[in-house]
């Protein structure tokens, strides 16, 4: 009996910090799928249920039309066509580049790689902004701006958003693969593309879909300097920000009006969703970027 | 034998600067260029048909007598020095959460990183004053205090507090930082801290957070960065071109985009960018005494 009860409390002294844990965790999920879910709630919902209080979750009617009545005003099949084809041609152009630099920084023989190494990764103190002057001067003289080469261009010369973090990435983990493998494929006959190639890429196969991954999100999501270089052309991000921005105005935020609120919703759903089932798919590939660069400090 | 792997030493470097060479052209033409471009820009009165060089007088202008220069540069300031630990702190909290080795983990990592990936900037901002300012509501906090502010003063505090709220609803790359860092720690040391019968209270401040000290300074300049430089689109589309956002970063982008006072816009963004570095350099060099010394060295 004594010994029943003692291991009673045990078991309970061990259950209730779980539960806690639990109970924390769920609260934090909540917090953090609370405004997604909101929004996707909204968006199948008709004004009347929007503007009705006692309307929270469960819409009385799920209104699809919403989504079909966006894609007009949005210019929904405009904006998305230019929007896969500047981030498909960007990931293809950041993933190679980065990886051909990260490989030279690895497996080369430079004297003062880690200099270079830590030059690239200054580069990221600066703020983008200070440069995008010179790039619009830039640009407008090579006759650029206004097309999708003024992202596609940089980023096949590993000078895309945040290339140095690919560049960084791609280096460490060459750095742990062993070099006898080079060896090998050397006296074999193969030189220091071949390895690249048929070797160490390979190898590297998380780098690469994990760099190709998170390239494939910035790019879908570039805002800031597209609404500089583009005047006529619209990318998803863009045509989401000038959608219905003619609502009132209130404590200084520029409010959707009430009745198109529903659609806009469906257009941040619709401009959102591919983000979303990619990551939902291959979410172990954000997650682990971190431990595959393998900071130490 | 020994020519034949002297050759190969010079054909691996010529190959290797080959396989670099994306990035040193890149570097050229869309980094090194383009920062001394503005530096030249910064010196000019500067227009489409013809500039004359003014040296420092841009500087001088944005120094001495541009109000709404230092207005910008003290909201952007002050909205870093808030947004800066609040974002660490939380960061660190949710780590220390979704590092527990619990039954469905990797559901609650998912879902914390999910608005980094899932909700760009423009999302956010569409998305957020509707709900946020329904979970958050400072003014409506303060008058229930009595306090009265101007309207102003009210656009100014549900700018800056929902901008907050969307930072700390995006600080995934943060969590995961230091997630790294948490597991990087030999799970031996706590257990053997609980054998001298530490508490988990004394072992957090005693173990896990200096051996987190080099993820804590990764993580701190990276948010100086995020903070300073990249909320201006935030709070750009918030605005909807209505009114003028505060924020430095838009401040220059209307000078420079709008206005086409390019070379004023350079001087002031390059005053900015000397600020961001001065910023990250203190707080590198500042947290290395708080290292233990075998993480100096790294």
């Amino acid at each position: 009996m004594q010994l029943k009860s003692s291991s009673f409390l045990y078991k309970v002294r061990k259950v209730i910090p779980k539960i806690i844990l639990y109970l924390l965790l769920i609260d934090g999920a909540f917090i953090f799928l609370y405004p997604l879910m909101r929004s996707a709630i909204t968006s199948v919902m008709t004004v009347e249920d929007y503007l009705d209080p006692s309307v929270n979750w469960i819409p009385n009617k799920l209104n699809f039309k919403n989504y079909i009545d966006v894609l007009e005003p949005m210019g929904f099949f405009n904006a998305l066509s230019n929007t896969v084809k500047m981030t498909l041609f960007c990931v293809l152009g950041q993933t190679l580049s980065s990886a051909l630099v990260g490989y030279g920084l690895s497996r080369g023989k430079i004297p003062g790689k880690e200099i270079i190494m830590m030059l690239i990764l200054a580069t990221l103190v600066i703020p983008p902004q200070t440069l995008m002057i010179p790039y619009y001067i830039l640009y407008h003289k090579l006759n650029l701006l206004d097309s999708l080469n003024v992202f596609i261009i940089p980023s096949f010369f590993s000078s895309g958003i945040y290339a140095p973090l690919c560049i960084f990435l791609f280096r460490q983990v060459f750095n742990t693969l062993p070099t006898e493998l080079e060896d090998a494929a050397i006296i074999d006959g193969a030189d220091f593309f071949r390895c690249f190639w048929y070797i160490y890429l390979p190898l590297s196969r998380t780098a690469v879909i994990t760099v190709g991954l998170f390239t494939f999100v910035w790019y879908w999501n570039e805002y800031a300097r597209g609404i500089i270089f583009f005047n006529n052309i619209r990318t998803l991000p863009i045509a989401l920000s000038l959608l219905f921005s003619t609502g009132p105005e209130f404590m200084g935020f520029g409010y959707t009006n009430v009745v198109t609120y529903p659609m806009m919703m469906a257009a941040v759903m619709l401009t959102m969703l591919p983000c979303l089932i990619l990551y939902l798919f291959t979410q172990r590939y954000y997650l682990t970027a971190i431990e595959q660069v393998g900071i130490k400090g | 034998m020994k020519l034949k792997s002297l050759n190969y030493k010079k054909k691996n470097i010529l190959m290797s600067y080959i396989a670099i060479s994306p990035w040193l052209i890149g570097f050229a033409v869309f980094f090194a260029f383009p920062l001394l471009f503005s530096i030249v820009l910064s010196f000019l009165k500067w227009s489409f048909n013809g500039s004359t060089f003014i040296w420092l007088d841009n500087y001088k202008e944005a120094l001495f007598n541009d109000g709404d220069f230092w207005y910008s540069l003290g909201v952007t300031l002050g909205y870093g020095a808030i947004s800066i630990p609040f974002t660490i702190l939380f960061s660190f909290l949710l780590s220390l959460l979704i590092n527990q080795k619990v039954k469905g983990i990797g559901f609650f990592r998912m879902v914390y990183f999910l608005p980094v990936v899932a909700a760009s900037d423009v999302v956010v901002a569409k998305i957020g004053p509707e709900i946020f300012s329904r979970m958050v509501n400072v003014n409506v906090t303060l008058e229930s205090f009595g306090i009265q502010l101007s309207q102003n003063m009210q656009n100014f505090i549900s700018l800056f507090s929902t901008m907050l709220t969307l930072g700390l609803w995006r600080v995934g790359i943060q969590m995961l930082i230091f997630l790294a860092g948490l597991q990087s720690i030999d799970p031996q040391v706590y257990e053997a801290a609980e054998i001298d019968g530490a508490s988990w209270w004394k072992s957090l401040w005693s173990i896990t957070i200096p051996l987190l000290g080099p993820f804590t300074i990764i993580n701190i300049v990276f948010t100086v960065i995020e903070s300073f430089t990249n909320v201006f689109t935030i709070a750009r589309v918030l605005a909807q071109g209505r009114s003028v956002t505060p924020f430095f970063m838009d401040y220059v982008y209307r000078l420079s985009f709008e206005e086409y006072r390019l070379g004023y816009g350079a001087a002031v963004s390059w005053i900015f960018l000397i600020i961001v570095i001065s910023v990250v350099l203190l707080v590198y060099y500042y947290s290395q005494r708080y290292l233990i010394p075998t993480q100096r060295g790294e």
